[in-house]
């Protein structure tokens, strides 16, 4: 018992040093980057500069100095259109700096930060990006981030006295990502999902470049089977791509079941049934029965970005589901002659009626942290509405391929020669169709790890039914009854 | 040895009564940084972890204390079975696969006088200095069924794949990680191994050689149970490692397909920072169980290991 | 013992050693043509070789990874985490092995522990723990955490290799009056130096590839090592198709290891050991 006492002691003791020690270090290695730069909370407890130091157009002092820390997402469309934003809004103001952590994977940190909970280790602005939809329901609904409603309605300084809810185009505001009538983010462009492919391969093949219905789209996978080419391929890897063609096909399905409304609300809210609702098993028995038709690769559960594109580019694959990022994603290994062309999936067997198209309206918009200086929202705010310029909104169309949101930028024909063909294509099929835009996002997610078992079993049948290997609808009855338990539990507690 | 325990003894007085204080003060230079550092930065950790496992959060909200929820609902979950079960298939073939290439090579290296060996020495362990990006996308494309090398040598030899997929099926994919796997860690043991098969005296092969003994019987007679001891603490080490790796079924499948590559690191994984909310709870009731499961592996290699083993 | 008999099963032998090199080889060759590709070529066909060789991937790398300054920090984290991670599990496990005090068991069996730990499910704590002791967002902070600790492979390794060392050399270093960090100065260090060298390699290996923590515990991307760079080019092929650069990007990244490990090959080949170390 002694020995054990005295070791405990020595235990603590040498805890002690140690911290000591540590704490030391850094507390040092911390005084010698203030110096270099001055932090935040510095900045905004600076004395207030004169009246005349203000800058006119948005009241703001031009003395205090600001540094903005921002968690990018470094994704398809590159860096370099935040680079051009943040050097010429900087320019604009010099009192203002930006700390950019640009990551592919900006998500992880920005979720390991919030768990950590400490407001000052947080960026004070991040590119929406989470691990899942869920988590950003989950943000919003903790109050984390600051709203920015009022945006909608500030003029923006090249918009002869119209406020930004004025020059979007009709269906942006109410289609825009929002939770109970509030905006957490103000989209700076739409971007655009669905089967992309190559214009050469179809007008050589003479391959159907518009279904109008169903029907006529299965013809073409057929005609495109029947020349030995895969007619749609998707990183299986990961195998949610697939949805980017199908996904938003429940709202087509549910409008014409005229019960549009209904479903938005039960879909929105998260009401069950969730898998086994009318509008999804519809999905999964066409996707099934495509599948059954070996319309999508074989293997493709083993198919990673790399190799998906490479058979959309060898033109071993006619069809890809993605985004309309992918022409700036793909910019450096494009064969010559290679021009991207775009179509949605119409599910109805009337030609004419509605095609609904996916489109994340809100790319590129940027989320602010609640809990930070007004100074620090203030020019945040600044910044997003600086990103809604018509400068800032046709480099990135050019340099990135982001989407315009922006009706007099898209209506002026000068800007749209600028436009990348993967856009350009997606407006195409716009003014041909009848479509109509809309997005998947929830503003109530079942969590909790049955919920999270749900979703497994689902995603596990997604390559499944696309190879034809797996009826999907009996594995949809078991991932309900999987969510019915998660949602009890939840109410238990 | 005898002779050196008696000389000790005699020092034994002097020499500790006067250098007492100062082992001591080299205790404490020595070991406590070190271990203070690994109760700071891993065991504390770990220990919150601990209380992770009872309850619910998701890295947002407000935890709540859920009691044994979690380790109910986990021993209900068919996918943490599942994932024990590929788990079990990896350990009983990965390590002793490993192991048995790792010695047949180091002893072909060190009983061989062949040209090459010089070359091969430095050659075998280069894998674990290749980066696993590198790695993973190889293989990726070495199991493709359109561009994969694997297809087009079994085409060579008669066997047409046509686009098979290996990592694309149910059937295969699990057996196809196995390569990969054991391929990028052989390079280690095999110095290992060769490092050891060089301090056993040749005098212990010569009797073995004069009865005849071929190169096969040296080996598993001879060489195998004199190194017993190194080899049990290798399979020590792949044995943890199969359970708590996930990096390459990660890049490589992701799981799939349908579930039949998820090991059980990985759905821990998945679990705390994958594609659902986050269920830092019910990740870390994982985390406890594979704990468990980690010292029964280590209890289970040293009853099997005993029985072989032989001191040298 | 080493009779070169020329037999079908040497033959047969050879065979094995050679296509167990290939596998090695052909990768190397793979990686390193790929990397002198363009784009275009590597979509068009993986296993080709290069037209014209495209040396312009490296320049793009070093430019777009900013490896120069990356490399300056690699060089601090892990320059400064060997010396400092290497002496102190040098002088841990000539401790541990060779010294008999209170409470070595009961230390021993708590760093056994450490192999049974899942690992990941730890990491929000960690950052915690980090951003209270003020460590966050830095490479010093960085080198502390992976410096101080146990890892019961490198003691094993070590200790194993300094058990090997006959115990008179000690005694007789101490009846000379040496004391106890004289005697491991000057006779240990330089006898284990095999073994020192083969954990200072694996070290090495494992730091500079080390990609988790440099991320996660360092948000300024001015400060990142050559490891969370790589774990960057590589995530980011997700959203990007420019393969040759990344290809360009592993071959530069993998050089230096390839350089230390052939220039060290001779003392590892001496030093890996794993000693089963008895408590």
């Amino acid at each position: 018992m002694k020995v054990s006492m005295n070791k405990a002691l020595s235990i603590i003791v040498s805890v002690v040093m140690l911290l000591t020690i540590v704490i030391g270090c850094s507390n040092n290695n911390e005084a010698g980057e203030k110096t270099t730069a001055p932090s935040n909370n510095a900045a905004s407890s600076a004395p207030a500069s004169e009246e005349t130091n203000v800058y006119p157009d948005n009241g703001l002092s031009a003395k205090v100095e600001v540094k903005l820390k921002l968690g990018f997402w470094e994704n398809g469309y590159g860096r370099e259109w935040i680079d051009n934003a943040i050097s010429k809004f900087t320019e604009k103001y010099p009192n203002v700096k930006f700390d950019v952590t640009y990551s592919p994977k900006i998500m992880d940190l920005i979720s390991t930060k919030i768990a950590a909970k400490n407001d000052d280790d947080m960026f004070d602005i991040i590119s929406p990006a989470f691990n899942s939809k869920a988590e950003k329901v989950q943000v919003i609904q903790a109050g984390l981030f600051e709203e920015v409603t009022d945006l909608w309605d500030r003029v923006l300084p090249d918009s002869n006295g119209r406020t930004f809810r004025e020059l979007v185009p009709k269906g942006t505001f109410e289609f825009a990502e929002q939770y109970n009538g509030k905006f957490y983010e103000i989209p700076m462009g739409g971007s655009t999902v669905g089967l992309f492919y190559d214009k050469a391969l179809f007008e050589k093949n003479g391959w159907n470049e518009n279904p109008k219905t169903w029907e006529e789209f299965l013809q073409l996978m057929a005609d495109i089977k029947s020349k030995g080419i895969i007619p749609i391929t998707y990183p299986g890897v990961y195998p949610s791509y697939l949805s980017f063609a199908f996904g938003i096909k429940q709202f087509e399905i549910a409008e014409k079941n005229g019960n549009l409304e209904e479903f938005t609300k039960r879909f929105r809210k998260s009401e069950l049934p969730i898998y086994t609702s009318v509008e999804n098993k519809e999905i999964w028995t066409r996707i099934y029965e495509m599948g059954k038709l070996g319309y999508f690769p074989p293997g493709v559960a083993a198919l990673n970005h790399t190799q998906s594109q490479m058979q959309l580019l060898q033109h071993k694959a006619a069809l890809g589901a993605t985004g309309d990022w992918v022409q700036n994603e793909m910019k450096d290994s494009i064969p010559d002659g290679f021009k991207w062309g775009y179509m949605a999936i119409p599910f109805s067997s009337t030609p004419g009626d509605t095609i609904w198209i996916e489109n994340y309206i809100g790319a590129g918009g940027i989320m602010i942290w609640k809990n930070k200086s007004d100074l620090i929202k203030n020019w945040a705010k600044e910044f997003i509405v600086f990103l809604l310029s018509n400068d800032i909104q046709a480099y990135n169309n050019k340099s990135a391929g982001i989407y315009p949101i922006r009706k007099d930028f898209l209506d002026n024909p000068d800007n749209i020669k600028e436009m990348q063909d993967a856009p350009k294509a997606i407006m195409e099929f716009s003014k041909n169709n009848n479509i109509q835009l809309g997005l998947t996002s929830k503003e109530v997610i079942i969590e909790g790890p049955i919920a999270a078992q749900a979703d497994k079993l689902a995603t596990e049948m997604i390559n499944d039914a696309a190879s034809g290997k797996k009826d999907p609808l009996p594995v949809l009855e078991e991932a309900e009854k999987l969510i019915e338990r998660a949602v009890k539990e939840t109410a238990k507690k | 040895m005898a002779s050196s325990e008696t000389t000790r003894t005699t020092h034994k007085g002097s020499l500790m009564k006067k250098s007492d204080m100062q082992k001591r003060l080299f205790v404490l230079i020595a070991v406590w940084p070190c271990f203070i550092g690994y109760l700071l930065f891993n065991l504390y950790p770990n220990i919150v972890s601990v209380y992770y496992s009872l309850i619910d959060w998701n890295g947002i909200s407000e935890a709540k204390f859920v009691g044994l929820s979690n380790f109910v609902s986990m021993f209900q979950d068919v996918f943490v079975w599942r994932a024990l079960y590929h788990n079990l298939i990896l350990i009983l073939t990965i390590p002793v696969l490993t192991v048995y290439i790792s010695l047949i090579l180091a002893y072909l290296l060190i009983n061989k006088g062949y040209l090459e060996v010089k070359l091969y020495r430095i050659l075998f362990f280069i894998p674990n200095i290749l980066a696993v990006i590198v790695i993973t996308l190889l293989w990726s494309f070495i199991y493709d069924g359109s561009y994969g090398i694997l297809n087009g040598l079994l085409k060579i030899i008669g066997i047409d794949m046509k686009e098979y997929y290996w990592l694309g099926d149910r059937s295969t994919a699990l057996w196809a990680l196995l390569p990969p796997l054991i391929w990028s860690g052989v390079g280690l043991y095999v110095v290992i191994f060769m490092n050891a098969m060089k301090s056993i005296p040749p005098s212990l092969y010569e009797a073995a050689v004069l009865e005849g003994a071929s190169h096969t019987t040296r080996l598993f007679k001879i060489t195998i149970p004199l190194l017993s001891p190194i080899i049990r603490v290798g399979v020590l080490f792949i044995s943890l490692g199969v359970f708590k790796g996930f990096e390459f079924m990660l890049i490589l499948t992701n799981g799939g397909p349908s579930g039949s590559t998820d090991v059980i690191g990985l759905y821990m994984f998945s679990m705390a920072f994958g594609s659902t909310s986050h269920n830092y709870g019910y990740a870390s009731a994982i985390g406890m169980f594979l704990f468990v499961i980690l010292i029964a592996v280590k209890l289970i290699t040293d009853r099997i290991g005993s029985k072989e083993s032989l001191e040298y | 013992m080493k009779v070169n008999e020329r037999t079908i099963g040497d033959l047969l032998w050879r065979i094995i050693l050679l296509l167990w090199a290939l596998t090695i080889i052909v990768p190397l060759l793979w990686v390193l043509y790929e990397s002198l590709k363009t784009n275009q070529e590597f979509f068009a066909d993986v296993w080709a070789l290069p037209r014209k060789w495209a040396w312009v991937n490296y320049k793009k790398a070093w430019v777009s990874y900013e490896l120069g300054s990356t490399m300056l920090n690699t060089l601090y984290y892990v320059g400064a985490s060997l010396v400092l991670g290497t002496f102190l599990t040098t002088i841990n496990a000539y401790a541990l092995v060779r010294l008999q005090f209170k409470g070595r068991q009961l230390i021993w069996s708590m760093i056994m522990l450490s192999l049974f730990l899942p690992g990941i499910n730890a990491l929000i704590p960690q950052y915690v723990l980090m951003r209270d002791l003020h460590m966050l967002n830095s490479l010093t902070g960085l080198i502390l955490l992976d410096s101080l600790g146990e890892s019961v492979f490198f003691l094993m390794l070590l200790g194993g290799f300094m058990q090997s060392l006959p115990k008179e050399l000690e005694e007789s270093a101490f009846m000379d009056g040496a004391s106890l960090f004289q005697t491991f100065m000057r006779i240990i260090v330089p006898l284990s130096t095999p073994g020192i060298v083969t954990v200072a390699i694996f070290k090495f290996l494992g730091l500079y590839n080390n990609f988790l923590g440099p991320f996660i515990y360092l948000s300024d991307a001015k400060k990142h090592t050559i490891g969370v760079k790589m774990y960057h080019a590589n995530q980011i092929m997700q959203y990007k198709s420019d393969l040759v650069t990344l290809f360009a990007g592993v071959t530069i990244a993998m050089l230096p290891t390839l350089i230390l490990y052939i220039v060290f090959q001779k003392k590892i080949a001496e030093g890996a050991t794993l000693g089963a170390v008895k408590g």
